[in-house]
């Protein structure tokens, strides 16, 4: 147990960050939803520990465990029938004092036109990560996913000439 | 189209902050964790023990209370036992199916076992609880011919009315169960489309 508490800290320090932006540009730069799920994130993680199997990267690991928490995020809210993401955001245009970076939060904003597992993947590529390692995330062949990330990526490019 | 990415990758970087103030530590996340655990076995630890109690309970009532005599009121009785039997095979199913469901699967993996889940939820909500439900109350009201030899006929008539109330609020709660989970069930089919690009319609 106290090795798995050592391995959570590491992990936990090493990743919040990353897990805390993606689920801000999940919930479109709601903080305190954002908030929320991180924290959900890391429950899952702490709860998924004992399944690691040095398959992948943690990295990659935490990065599944993130995507598939948002997922199910969306699934938790209709079983609640609570308020979807849309509805639920605060209206941050209106509220410059909590949140002054405009500009992080328009980008925010257009990632959030995207479509639920199109933002996920947007993200990644934001983060940099390589198309192996977001098709070993999301369950596709490369092929595939490159098919996906340029119509993702055009789609992108429209909101923005919108914006 | 690349610069346009390339900017957003530079803001999508800066705007990686270090402020941890909106970030639970992690003595907080174990804690809730553990919590979550917990409550989640009780639950279904719960559920399962009420089923075999009131199974428990009915079987010992016709057993020592009510020992019926006629064949057709023995039927009845089996039909309702299996019932409630079948009731928790199903709940364990249930169990075992969303113990299946690992979120550090991949995204693909980890949906296709929540949409096992909600499938059989599907069909045990929209199908096989109404059967298990109808199966019970017709058991039951078999049971009437050999109670009329031991109550009287108001008290009977009270029974039965009663009975009608209780299967009316239960087919309620069995119909709003259904409908809740075929939207859950429609929005993981939409992911499941969003993820592969194929499009899943043989459940809708």
């Amino acid at each position: 147990m106290s090795d798995n508490k050592a391995l959570f800290e590491t992990l936990h320090s090493k990743y919040r960050q990353m897990v805390y932006q993606i689920s801000l540009g999940f919930m479109k730069g709601d903080h305190d939803q954002a908030k929320d799920l991180s924290q959900e994130v890391f429950i899952n993680t702490w709860r998924a520990l004992n399944k690691f199997n040095n398959a992948s990267s943690y990295k990659t690991w935490i990065y599944r465990i993130t995507v598939n928490t948002c997922l199910k995020y969306i699934r938790d809210k209709k079983d609640k029938n609570q308020v979807s993401i849309d509805e639920g955001q605060h209206n941050i245009a209106d509220a410059p004092d909590q949140h002054p970076d405009r500009t992080h939060q328009s980008l925010y904003k257009a990632i959030g036109q995207l479509a639920e597992v199109d933002r996920l993947i947007m993200m990644m590529i934001l983060d940099e990560l390589e198309y192996d390692e977001i098709a070993a995330i999301i369950g596709i062949n490369e092929g595939n996913l490159r098919v996906k990330i340029h119509r993702i990526k055009k789609n992108l490019k429209k909101i923005l000439e919108h914006e | 189209m690349s610069d346009q990415i390339s900017d957003l990758k530079n803001l999508w970087q800066a705007s990686r902050n270090n402020d941890d103030s909106n970030i639970a530590d992690t003595g907080h996340i174990i804690k809730m964790a553990k919590q979550k655990m917990k409550s989640n076995i009780q639950l279904q630890v719960r559920t399962i023990l009420i089923l075999i109690i009131a199974l428990a309970g009915i079987a010992a009532f016709f057993k020592y209370v009510a020992p019926f005599k006629q064949t057709l009121s023995h039927i009845a009785v089996v039909l309702m036992l299996g019932s409630l039997g079948l009731r928790i095979i199903i709940e364990l199913v249930s169990i075992y199916l969303s113990a299946n469901i690992n979120l550090s699967q991949t995204a693909l993996k980890s949906n296709h076992a929540s949409l096992t889940y909600f499938r059989f939820r599907k069909i045990i909500s929209s199908k096989v609880s109404i059967i298990i439900l109808v199966i019970y109350s017709i058991a039951f009201y078999m049971l009437t011919p050999e109670f009329s030899l031991y109550l009287d006929l108001g008290v009977l008539i009270l029974i039965d009315l009663s009975y009608l109330l209780a299967f009316a609020i239960f087919m309620w709660l069995i119909r709003n169960t259904a409908k809740k989970e075929m939207k859950i069930l429609n929005e993981m089919l939409r992911i499941q489309h969003d993820i592969t690009g194929e499009s899943e319609t043989k459940n809708k």
